[in-house]
Formats: C-alpha cells, structure tokens, sequence
C-alpha cells in the first residue's frame, strides 16, 4: 500500500478526530504515531486496519467513515489544486475521472488508484463505475464527488446504487464556487 | 493569393494522428502515427470504443455529436490498456468527418508500446516533452526515495541507540520512560480500552562487593547474565529497562494478579542467585524488588507510581534482601 494513501488517512484522522483517535489507531495498527511516511510502501493489509480500527475506535460505520475521507480529499488546498486540472466544469470533472487511474500512474508509480469508467446517462446525469477491483472505492468516491461539486459551486446528487455511482447534476450555479487558477501558488501538505 | 479553401488533404498532413471518416463510418484517410495504433482496419467500430458517452452510442454518432457541438471525442482503442484517445472533429462538407486525436496522460505508455519517436508527432505536441519530463522527475524521484531511505535507516539507529543501555542491550531510562508513558496514557484511556500494568524495581544485593573483589569487568559479565535473566522470565510485550549501576525497571502491560507478580519475582530471584564464573571467580548475588500495580491507584501519576515502587524496593531490602514486596496503598 502506497504511503500516499496512508498518509492521507492519517491527516484526516487528525485533522477531523485528533491526536487521541490517532494515537488509538496507531496502537491497535502498529503504526508510528509522530507520523506515517509518504514514500515508503506499508503492508497491503495496514489500510484495511487502519479503517477498521479508527471506525471501531470512533463509532463510525466503514461506509460512513470512507465517505467523510473523500469528502474531506478537496479540503487539502494542493489536492483540490490538481483535482482541478480535470476539468473546468463539474461535468468535465465526472468524466475525467476515466484518467484518474492512468495520471496517478505517471505521477507515482505504484499509487494504484481505482480505475474508473462513467457514462452519460441523460442530460446532466452520469454513472462513474469502478471497474478495477477495488469496491471500497465507492464510498470514497462519493464523498469525494460530493465535496468537488462544492468546490465547483454545483449541486449534485451523488448516490450509490447496485452496480456504481449516480451523480446528477441538479443546480450548475448553485453557488459561487472555490477560486481556481492554474497558475496559482500551492504549498504542500504532507 | 487568398485561399477559399483548402484541400483536407493538405491539412491532414499535418495531423499524424488524424481521421478521415465518411457517414457510414468507412475510414477514408488515417494519419501514420494513428495507423500505428489500429493497424489496418477499415471501419471505425473495428479500431474504437465511444467512452464519456451514452451507453450504447457508436463511435461515428459520437463522431458526428462532437463534429455538431465543438465538444470533444473520447475514443477507446480496441485491444488496448492505454486511457481513451481524445480529440476535436469539424464536418466537412461532402458529410465526412475529420478528427484530430491525442493521447491525453496516456502518452508516455503509448510511446513505450508502440515504439514512437519523435517523428512520430506533430512539432506543436508536446508528447516528447512531456515524456522527457516524467523520465528525469523519475530518476530524480528515485534518488530522493533512496536518500529518504538512508535518512530513515540512520535515524532508526540513532533511536535505538538513544533508548538502549549499550553493556546489556536492555532499554535505558529514557526509553523505559517511552514505554512507561505510553502504558500510562493506555490506562488512563476510556474504560473499554483501558489497560492495567505492573512495575517492578529490581536492585542487585551486594553488587558493589563483586566489582571491589574481582573488578569491574567481572560485575559487567554479572549485569549482561541479570539482562539475560530478565529477557528470559519476561513476555515479548515487557519493557526491562537498566536505569543505574545495578538497578532495573520493568514495564509488565494487563499484569494485575498479585500472586502472579510475586511468583515471577521470586523465580527471578531464584535465577539470579545461580552464581556466575568470572574468570576463575565465582561471583554471588542476589536481587530485591520492588512492584506495584496500576490498579491500586485511581488517579495515577508517574512520579507517585515510581517513588511508590521504589518504597516497595527498599521494604524488601529492609526485611532481609532477596525477596519481592508489593507496594500497597493506604
């Protein structure tokens, strides 16, 4: 498992549920608690762990917790930066998400992010399908496409039925929307 | 000179990725860099997939929709992994289409798989630039991995170092003071995850003779077969610590039964009063401990936990040495 990811779960542990929460997953994981490293590559299972133990740890449904992951990805300044790259309507954004696997690929070797299929299913209203094996994805993709349609100023209905992801776009000008530029000043996070 | 029209033709020269479709969706021209990646077939249903579209769309409706409305075309190439082609397409007027594609991210695997080069691309696209960027960021990458690695190694040796007491391999005080803190923070955790532990203090008797007798390199082979005692009476989760001349801590997390604290130290007890041969000496000692346990205590601080174990430790020197006593409140 890439460290990429691990760190991420790690900010957000401790961004939205402290330094206790944190602390109690790393006891029950094993995981170093001053912090986790971005370039190292941990055990395929630490992931799984780390889920487990912070839902059990907080109360928090696994679906539940995933989806506030997701939703919590925009929040980092320099993820929503690049996540805007994709496209510059909310719509561009859904489809895009098709490169999603493939750019992850370029830019780190081994992150190994979903890869990921959408549809357009009628005006304004696509499905996103994981099609890698990898359905823990959903959740997170949901609370991710939930928090990018705020960043976009869009209200959008993101649900999950049987086979992938509904997404509807019901408001193009909802609100104002985060600013983007291409070539603003970022700085990093991890 | 003023042109009304071009010949596509001459445009299309100019697209080594381009595609010439007529409405039934026959192939009339390819570009060679695309030829490249569909081989010889005719018709486009044979050589794509319309992605970013209604399900059941075919790649010329999808074609002719971006032709239309100036969006663009996403277009899977059969029997491939690489990411969708994609481009911009015009109508011409005899009701052909003509399309010019792109690689997208997809570019630095499609050079790879389909041996290109730089003559395989038009001057203005950047797939060469692009490729000599991801090529140098990942050599540079792999250098920084491998510093980053060094600097890790390093500073786990360093760590291991600060918390071990070099003649015995056993923790020091500072790292009997990681391990402490953090079995305190584990009991005084919410109930369901709260963990008890035990402490014991172990002092030798009548070491200072062994070093005054037989010198101090026989006291150092006394101390590593103590080290070795402890290591071998405690659990894999035991913190041992030597904190002093001949002084132990040890760390012993969810021990709360009583009977089991005195049996263990009295087989350390036992352990260490085998003598040991020093050279041609025979070197006696024994051990007193002191032990608490965490659960004696509601609120619990780390100073009142250690001097409470070390008024346990000098209650067993006081009632004759070689024996264990438990500290008890009140």
């Amino acid at each position: 498992m890439h460290g990429l990811i691990i760190r991420a779960v790690e900010l957000f542990l401790r961004a939205r549920h402290g330094d206790a929460a944190w602390a109690a997953v790393c006891a029950a994981t094993g995981l170093d608690r001053r912090g986790t490293q971005v370039m190292r590559s941990y055990k395929a299972e630490m992931l799984q762990r780390m889920i487990f133990s912070a839902s059990t740890t907080l109360h928090i449904e696994r679906e539940e917790l995933l989806e506030d992951i997701g939703g919590w990805i925009p929040r980092l300044e320099s993820v929503r930066y690049i996540l805007r790259f994709s496209g510059s309507s909310f719509e561009d954004f859904v489809l895009s998400l098709d490169d999603l696997h493939d750019r992850a690929r370029i830019v780190l070797p081994g992150l190994e992010l979903p890869k990921i299929a959408t549809q357009m299913i009628g005006p304004q209203h696509y499905h996103v399908d994981v099609t890698s094996d990898a359905r823990e994805w959903y959740p997170v993709l949901a609370g991710l496409l939930r928090g990018m349609a705020d960043d976009y100023g869009v209200l959008a209905m993101v649900e999950r039925d049987d086979a992938h992801l509904d997404v509807q776009i019901v408001d193009e000008r909802f609100a104002e929307g985060s600013e983007f530029s291409f070539t603003q000043r970022i700085s990093g996070v991890a | 000179m003023t042109y009304n029209s071009v010949p596509v033709e001459r445009l299309a020269s100019l697209m080594p990725m381009h595609l010439l479709v007529d409405p039934s969706g026959a192939i009339r021209s390819c570009g060679p860099t695309l030829r490249k990646l569909i081989g010889r077939v005719e018709h486009v249903d044979a050589a794509f997939e319309l992605r970013r579209a209604p399900p059941d769309n075919t790649p010329i409706e999808g074609m002719y929709q971006a032709a239309q409305n100036g969006r663009r075309v996403f277009l899977d190439l059969r029997n491939s992994d690489l990411p969708p082609l994609r481009g911009e397409a015009t109508a011409l007027p005899a009701g052909d289409v003509l399309l010019n594609l792109g690689f997208g991210i997809g570019v630095i695997e499609a050079i790879a798989s389909y041996d290109l080069t730089d003559a395989d691309f038009a001057a203005n696209d950047l797939a060469i630039e692009i490729l000599y960027l991801h090529k140098s960021n990942q050599a540079i990458r792999g250098e920084l991995a491998r510093h980053s690695m060094r600097l890790e190694e390093a500073r786990e040796a360093a760590e291991i170092q600060a918390f071990t007491d070099p003649l015995t391999g056993l923790l020091n005080r500072r790292g009997f003071e990681l391990a402490f803190s953090l079995a305190l923070e584990g009991r005084n955790a919410p109930s369901e995850r709260s963990q008890q532990f035990a402490i014991m203090q172990l002092d030798l008797d009548r070491f200072k003779d062994i070093n005054d007798n037989f010198g101090h390199a026989a006291g150092d082979a006394v101390l590593k077969r103590v080290a070795e005692v402890l290591r071998q009476e405690m659990r894999a989760d035991d913190s041992i610590a030597r904190i002093g001349g001949d002084e132990f801590l040890i760390l012993l997390p969810g021990l709360q039964a009583r009977a089991a604290l005195q049996q263990l130290g009295r087989r350390i007890i036992d352990a260490i009063q085998q003598p040991v041969w020093y050279e041609k000496h025979l070197c006696r000692t024994s051990a007193s401990i002191g032990a608490v346990l965490s659960d004696s205590y509601l609120d619990i601080t780390a100073e009142q936990i250690l001097s409470d174990v070390d008024e346990a430790l000098y209650a067993a020197k006081r009632d004759g040495r070689a024996c264990i006593r438990l500290f008890e409140s009140g």
